[in-house]
This record gives C-alpha cells, sequence and structure tokens, in this order.
C-alpha cells in the first residue's frame, strides 16, 4: 500500500516537475522578497533619489558629496544650529567631483538666497574617476524617465547580496550583517550597520586605491568651480569626511590624496576649510558615520560653519524651509526601530 | 541582450508564449524566428543586422548557386569563404595588422602612420561566419542539400538561442529540424528547464562572482611575484571561464530544447581530462571539431605522416588562437596548447604515466595546472605581463601565501570546490550509478532546480558580460 502511494506521488511529481520547479523557485524568490522589503524604512529609495534630483533653487546651504557626505550630515540637525536656513544634502553614493555633478549642485543653491553656501565634504575616493555605474548620480541623471518608481521599489527587493553576506550565512563564522537605511525628505540617508563592521568598506577600498587614485583633474575642475562661485558671493566650505582611523590611514597611505596641499589650493581659490576631528565619529562600516555619529557631527560642522561666517562678518537670513511635514512625520515613526538596531 | 538580463527574460517570455501559435507552418515559424532573431540581435546596434543579413544571404545564394552551376562550385565556394573571412578580417583583425604595420614603419624610420579604421566589433562575429561557412563548404562537399527558402537558412544562421556565443552548430544538424514544427516533450521542456537554471547558475553565481577578484589580480600595471597568488588566481579564472562559456551553452541548448530543437553538448567537464587531447574533446567541442572538419583534415591532417600532422596541428591550433581574439597574447594561447598536443604526440607521457598506480590522477592534474598556465596568456593585457606571471608561478622561492589570502576568500574557494565536485562526480562515474534512479532523488529534482533558480537571482554576482562575446 505504501510503495503504490509512493509511486502515486512520485508519478505525480514527474508528470509536473517542470512547472513545479519554476512555482517553487518563484514561491523562493516572493518570499525572499518580501523579507527584504521589510528593510526599507522612511522614504522609499527611488523617491529618495529622485527626489533629490528634483531639486532647483531651493537651498540656501548644499551639502555636496559621495555616500559619507549622504549619510553622514542631517540638514535637520544643522538647520537646529543656524535656524530658518534651507538646507539640503545632496550626497550621492559613489558620486564624484566630476563636473556636471558640480553644475547639479550650483543648481540647488537658491539664486536669491541671502546667505548662500556649498559645503563640500572631500573623501579621497570622491576625487577618483570611478565608473559611472556605480555613481548614484549618473545613474540617476542616465535613467529613462520611463522607470516606473514603484518598479524600481520592486528590484531594490530583487537586488544581489554580496557572495561574502552568503557565506557567512551558511558557515555561520561570521553572522551576516544587516543595514539599515532611514531615508529623509532633506536627503540625509541615516544608516546603520547590525552587527556593526568596523572593517567592512577598508577591503574594498584597498582594493579600489590599487588602480583607482586621485585625479589632478578633477582637482583642479573642483577648484576652479570653487573659485567660480566664491566670486559669485557663494561661501563655500571645505572639510574632509570623517571615517574610522584605519580608513583615514589607508587613505592617506594608498590614495594619493595629499591633505595639506589640497587644503592650500582650497583656500587660495577663496574656500574656507573646515578642519574636523576625522577620527573622531562613530563608522558602522569604516568608512560611514552610524545614525547618532552623523547627528553630532552634524550639529558640530553646522556650528563651525556658523563660526566661520560670523569671523567673515556676515549675518544669517531666516527664509521658511520647504520641508514635507507628513514624509517628515513618515520617517521619524520608524526611528525607535532603527534605534533598537544601533547596538 | 544578454542572457542574464531582464530584458532577455521579458523577450524570451513573450517569444515562447507565441511560438506554439505560429509552429504549425514552415514560412510562419521561420519568419517568426528570424524576425526574433534580429530583434535579439539588432538590440545590441541595429547596425549590425545588415552584415548578418548581407553576409547569410551570398551564402544563401552561393549554395543555391552550386547546383545551379555545378562547374563553378568551386569558385562559388571561393566567393564565400572570400566573403566570410573578410568580413570578419575587416572588422576584427583590421586593426590590429595596422598596428604592427605602423610598429614596423616606425622601427624603419617612418614618421607617418597608417590612420586606424576604428570600426566596432560586430558581437559574434566568430560564430556566425563559422556556421555560415560551414554550409556552404558541406554544400560544395555534396554532403548537404542548399535550402530553397531564404527563410528556412536564416532560421538556421539567425537562430537566436546560438547566434552571439553558440555552440557552433552544423547546418547538416539543425536544417533538418527546422524543417518540422513539433512541440517540445514534457521531458524535453524539463532537460531544457534545468539546462537553462543550471546554466544561469554557472554565470552568474560562479562565473560573476570569481569575475573581479581576477580582474584584480590582472588589473594591477605590475604583478606581484608571489607565487601562490597566481596559482590560486588562475585556478579561480579557469572555473570562471568554463562557467562563463558552458553556462552559456547551456542556456542556448535550454532554450533551443524549450523550442522543440537539440544542440549538441559543447562542454563535457574538460577538467577532469588526463591528456590534451582529451581536453580539446570536451572544450569548446563545436568549434574544435570545426576545425578538425573544415581546417585540420582538409590541410593533410595525419595523412602525410607525423611531420604534417604536427604541422598542420600548429596551424590549427594558431588559428584558433586568434579566431578568440585579436592580439599576440590570444596567438600565444593557441601556440601553447600546439605545444602541448606536439609533446603529448611525441613521448606519450599521458598514457605512460596512467599505466602507473595513480598515475591517471597525477596526469589529470598535472594537465590542469599546464592548462591553466595557458589560461594566463588568454586572460593576461600583454604578452610581458603574461611573461611575469608565468615566471611568479614557477617562482617556488616566493610563495607567499599571505598574498593570495589577502585576494582570494574561502568564499570563492567554495565556488571553486563546487565546480571541482562536479567534476570528480563525472571523474569517478558517479552518474552512472543506480541512486541517481531512486525515486527520493528523482523527486527532489525540482526541489534543487528551484533552489538553483532562487540563488541565481540573490547570489548573484556583479553583472558581467559573458567573456565569449567579444570573440
Amino acid at each position: 500500500m505504501d510503495s503504490s502511494k509512493n509511486a502515486f506521488w512520485l508519478t505525480w511529481i514527474l508528470k509536473r516537475r517542470t512547472a513545479l520547479a519554476l512555482t517553487l523557485g518563484l514561491v523562493f524568490i516572493a518570499v525572499t522578497m518580501i523579507h527584504e522589503s521589510r528593510k526599507l524604512i522612511g522614504l522609499p529609495n527611488e523617491v529618495f533619489w529622485n527626489n533629490k534630483l528634483q531639486w532647483r533653487a531651493c537651498a540656501d546651504w548644499v551639502l555636496a558629496g559621495d555616500s559619507r557626505v549622504n549619510g553622514a550630515l542631517a540638514p535637520s540637525e544643522m538647520s537646529s544650529v543656524s535656524p530658518g536656513l534651507r538646507i539640503r544634502n545632496f550626497g550621492f553614493r559613489a558620486c564624484g567631483y566630476r563636473p556636471d555633478y558640480l553644475e547639479a549642485v550650483e543648481n540647488v543653491l537658491d539664486p536669491e538666497s541671502d546667505n548662500p553656501a556649498i559645503i563640500l565634504g572631500v573623501s579621497p575616493r570622491s576625487l577618483t574617476q570611478r565608473p559611472t555605474s556605480r555613481n548614484e548620480f549618473q545613474k540617476r541623471v542616465n535613467m529613462p524617465r520611463v522607470v516606473c518608481r514603484n518598479w524600481e521599489q520592486i528590484m531594490w527587493t530583487l537586488k544581489r547580496r554580496p557572495l561574502e553576506h552568503w557565506y557567512a550565512l551558511i558557515c555561520h563564522s561570521r553572522r551576516p550583517a544587516r543595514p539599515l537605511f532611514l531615508l529623509y525628505p532633506d536627503g540625509w540617508a541615516a544608516g546603520a550597520l547590525n552587527p556593526e563592521r568596523p572593517e567592512h568598506a577598508l577591503k574594498q577600498y584597498r582594493r579600489e586605491f590599487t588602480h583607482n587614485n586621485v585625479d589632478p583633474d578633477m582637482i583642479a575642475d573642483t577648484l576652479e568651480c570653487v573659485k567660480r562661485w566664491t566670486r559669485s558671493g557663494v561661501r563655500v566650505y571645505g572639510f574632509r569626511t570623517p571615517a574610522a582611523p584605519a580608513m583615514i590611514e589607508l587613505e592617506n597611505e594608498l590614495s594619493g590624496f595629499d591633505e595639506t596641499a589640497f587644503v592650500e589650493s582650497f583656500t587660495q581659490a577663496g574656500g574656507v576649510w573646515l578642519a574636523v576631528n576625522q577620527t573622531g565619529y562613530h563608522s558602522y562600516d569604516g568608512s560611514h558615520l552610524r545614525w547618532d555619529a552623523a547627528l553630532q557631527f552634524s550639529r558640530d560642522l553646522a556650528e563651525a560653519a556658523a563660526e566661520a561666517q560670523k569671523n567673515d562678518g556676515c549675518s544669517v537670513v531666516a527664509v521658511r524651509c520647504g520641508f514635507n511635514p507628513i514624509l517628515a512625520a513618515r520617517a521619524l515613526h520608524h526611528l525607535p526601530e532603527f534605534q533598537t538596531s544601533a547596538p | 541582450m544578454l542572457f542574464n538580463s531582464l530584458i532577455f527574460l521579458l523577450f524570451f517570455g513573450l517569444f515562447i508564449t507565441l511560438w506554439p501559435l505560429l509552429r504549425g507552418r514552415n514560412n510562419f515559424r521561420w519568419s517568426y524566428l528570424v524576425a526574433a532573431s534580429l530583434v535579439f540581435y539588432g538590440w545590441w546596434d541595429w547596425r549590425f543586422i545588415f552584415l548578418i543579413v548581407g553576409s547569410g544571404l551570398i551564402d544563401f545564394l552561393v549554395g543555391l548557386g552550386m547546383v545551379r552551376f555545378p562547374r563553378r562550385r568551386k569558385w562559388l565556394l571561393v566567393l564565400s569563404i572570400t566573403a566570410n573571412i573578410g568580413t570578419l578580417a575587416t572588422f576584427k583583425y583590421l586593426d590590429f595588422c595596422l598596428q604592427n604595420v605602423n610598429r614596423v614603419l616606425t622601427l624603419l624610420g617612418f614618421d607617418d602612420a597608417v590612420p586606424l579604421a576604428g570600426l566596432p566589433l560586430p558581437v559574434g562575429i566568430s560564430f556566425y561566419t563559422f556556421q555560415s561557412m560551414s554550409y556552404t563548404i558541406d554544400v560544395y562537399r555534396g554532403q548537404l542539400k542548399p535550402v530553397r527558402n531564404v527563410m528556412h537558412f536564416f532560421a538556421y544562421l539567425a537562430m537566436f538561442p546560438q547566434l552571439v556565443a553558440g555552440p557552433i552548430v552544423r547546418a547538416a544538424h539543425l536544417l533538418p529540424q527546422l524543417k518540422h514544427g513539433r512541440a517540445a516533450t514534457p521531458q524535453e521542456r524539463w532537460t531544457g528547464l534545468r539546462l537553462i537554471v543550471n546554466g544561469y547558475a554557472k554565470k552568474v553565481i560562479i562565473a560573476d562572482n570569481l569575475a573581479p577578484v581576477v580582474q584584480s589580480a590582472f588589473g594591477a600595471g605590475d604583478p606581484e611575484r608571489a607565487c601562490a597568488l597566481w596559482w590560486a588566481v588562475m585556478v579561480l579564472f579557469a572555473v570562471q571561464i568554463y562557467c562563463d562559456f558552458s553556462g552559456y551553452s547551456d542556456i542556448a541548448r535550454g532554450l533551443a530544447r524549450w523550442m522543440g530543437y537539440e544542440f549538441p553538448v559543447n562542454f563535457d567537464h574538460p577538467y577532469i581530462s588526463s591528456s590534451f587531447r582529451e581536453f580539446w574533446t570536451r572544450w569548446h567541442i563545436s568549434l574544435s571539431t570545426w576545425f578538425r572538419d573544415y581546417l585540420y583534415i582538409p590541410l593533410g591532417g595525419g595523412r602525410g605522416g607525423a611531420l604534417s600532422a604536427h604541422r598542420c596541428m600548429w596551424i590549427t591550433m594558431a588559428l584558433s588562437g586568434v579566431w578568440h581574439g585579436v592580439g599576440w597574447t590570444m596567438l600565444s594561447w593557441g601556440l601553447l596548447h600546439a605545444a602541448y598536443l606536439s609533446i603529448e604526440r611525441l613521448t606519450n607521457w599521458p598514457r605512460r604515466l596512467a599505466a602507473l598506480p595513480g598515475g591517471r590522477h597525477v596526469a589529470t592534474l598535472l594537465v590542469f595546472a599546464l592548462v591553466c598556465v595557458a589560461w594566463v596568456f588568454f586572460r593576461a593585457i600583454g604578452v610581458s605581463q603574461a611573461f611575469q606571471i608565468v615566471l611568479a608561478m614557477f617562482d617556488f622561492t616566493n610563495i607567499n601565501l599571505a598574498a593570495a589570502r589577502e585576494i582570494v576568500q574561502p568564499e570563492h574557494l567554495a565556488l571553486v570546490l563546487l565546480v571541482a565536485m562536479r567534476h570528480l562526480y563525472i571523474y569517478f562515474e558517479l552518474d552512472r550509478g543506480s541512486w541517481r534512479a531512486a525515486a527520493p532523488a528523482r523527486a527532489l529534482e525540482p526541489l534543487v532546480t528551484a533552489g538553483l533558480l532562487w540563488a541565481s537571482v540573490f547570489m548573484r554576482g556583479p553583472g558581467q558580460d559573458f567573456i565569449y562575446f567579444q570573440f
């Protein structure tokens, strides 16, 4: 009886195995996608990036740079130091200071602003010619308009995980790190990693700097922009983005970035350099600041910039910020969940 | 359109949905297949459609002409070969030749350089020109009757699953199949699905995840002098290129199965070969047999004695090398394999070694190691880099395990182990065991296939083109 039952099931499976394999495969994929979609909190990823690209003449202060700036500077926190300023974080993942990006930065600045300033977060990586495929700004600018927002959200849940993630999961030697990002309408991407991997980014940076050093032409283009902006009355501040001590050491050693020379040229071009404690803030992966450290850093940087302005004899003029309270409330709603993820 | 792109999945989904409706009548089926194939090909660059149509039309007309004007068969064959080789030479080799001419001119003291043509390389040109040539040669030899319907011919030549990276399917194999609009049986659909899923898994999980490691090792301007590092990198590359290319072939075969057609096996676990002769019967089989039937044997093959056989083999391997790519590195790769084969013929070392206890395993390892050394020339940016790497591989005074550990992580080794296990499974003939036919094993197959499908989505490496596209 049992063997005939088994034979029945085997025949049933074998007859339908193509459909069965496809259905099972799609079910597995759908379950993983649902699981992944729960990691997306705050503003939807697509809305977050596309909103940034839509910004035109809407800010008094524009914060520019790569993912380090994107994750390290909270405009709302900076506004609490300098009330009334419309501050936008225009940082993009893997973004370098290419001419088109610098032009876009300038466009975000309100030409009517009484206190216009551009704050450039400088990391050696942002001064290298990296492939455009990984540059979030380039990718978004070149993306066809027909790409539907929901579609991008779906694709996010289908994104690949690095091989080491699966190896850790299978071998249990390392627990896979769970990244969490809370995306704010003002451009800040608050981040955390649980558990933290203070040396996670080092390997990738070491590999990149082996073949891809700081590009002198890119520095020259950036400084040319600084000159032009300062001449037109825009204050330009620069700072080196903080990271883990090992990362700063690695960058100094391998990237070909000469900070002293850069600062000298930057100030000669009319910019004001904000000397920050580069290793004084907590990084969750060696490169990016954890969200609570980012809040602290934002406050510190805003105070430094305000002090620089006072010394310059300028005053801050209050202009109402176009902040969307509904989206902000929605994002803030997730904060408790976010806090529990951080150790 | 890349097989590993979302647009291709949508394209194939649409194609296979409409296929049963149009399959019934020959003209509908062929026209549908040709139209879909041209869309597939034109997705890269629509201008290349004219090239494939133009060179295909010449071969179609030459085939008909050979029947109509039997006395001028030879001239018609020359026309076909000239058109095909001429196209290949113009698009693929012209700039390389001009660069070398310019070098010679510089050495002779001439200041003026011949300007380069700068023509783009049409995707898969080496594959479809060889396929097209096989048609006219077979018709010339009287081994094949020319087709009279142009759509029938183009359905063979441009059939999208094998158009850009093979397998190189012979006209005699595919044209008769195309005459029938047979629906795929449930067994064929199952085999097709398994081939497709296995092919994707090989490409996107294994090859694409290993590619960045190999790329970063070869990308360094001055290769590190570390023996262990380069052996590790070359093993990774051996696995990467096998999974990349055999993955494509598997997907192509699987897609054809779903359409009711059958393509020949192109890769048969090449790394279990215990001689180089065996290696070439397991690696890129469709190309090896093409060169054997249309070049090596017509050149004389083994008919003119041992010396002639060596000469023909060296010419064949050299041309096989440059078929793979333009440059001295590819030529060196082909010639190195020719040297391996010559030494093997002269000494018969694999057979002698295999006669010793455990000798077959040693021979297999040795063949694999030497194949890895040859891959250095295939992958290197230039000949000088290749020689530097080969020297580093054999510099046993500087093993430097730490450098290897730095670049090759346990997860990469896990992928290599997976491929090695699959090869060993065949090597020790475990596939012939009765357990495979047992009910639990068969019932688990859909689950394993579903798991691979899932893994191909979430464990995929950073997107890479198929290596063989550049050929």
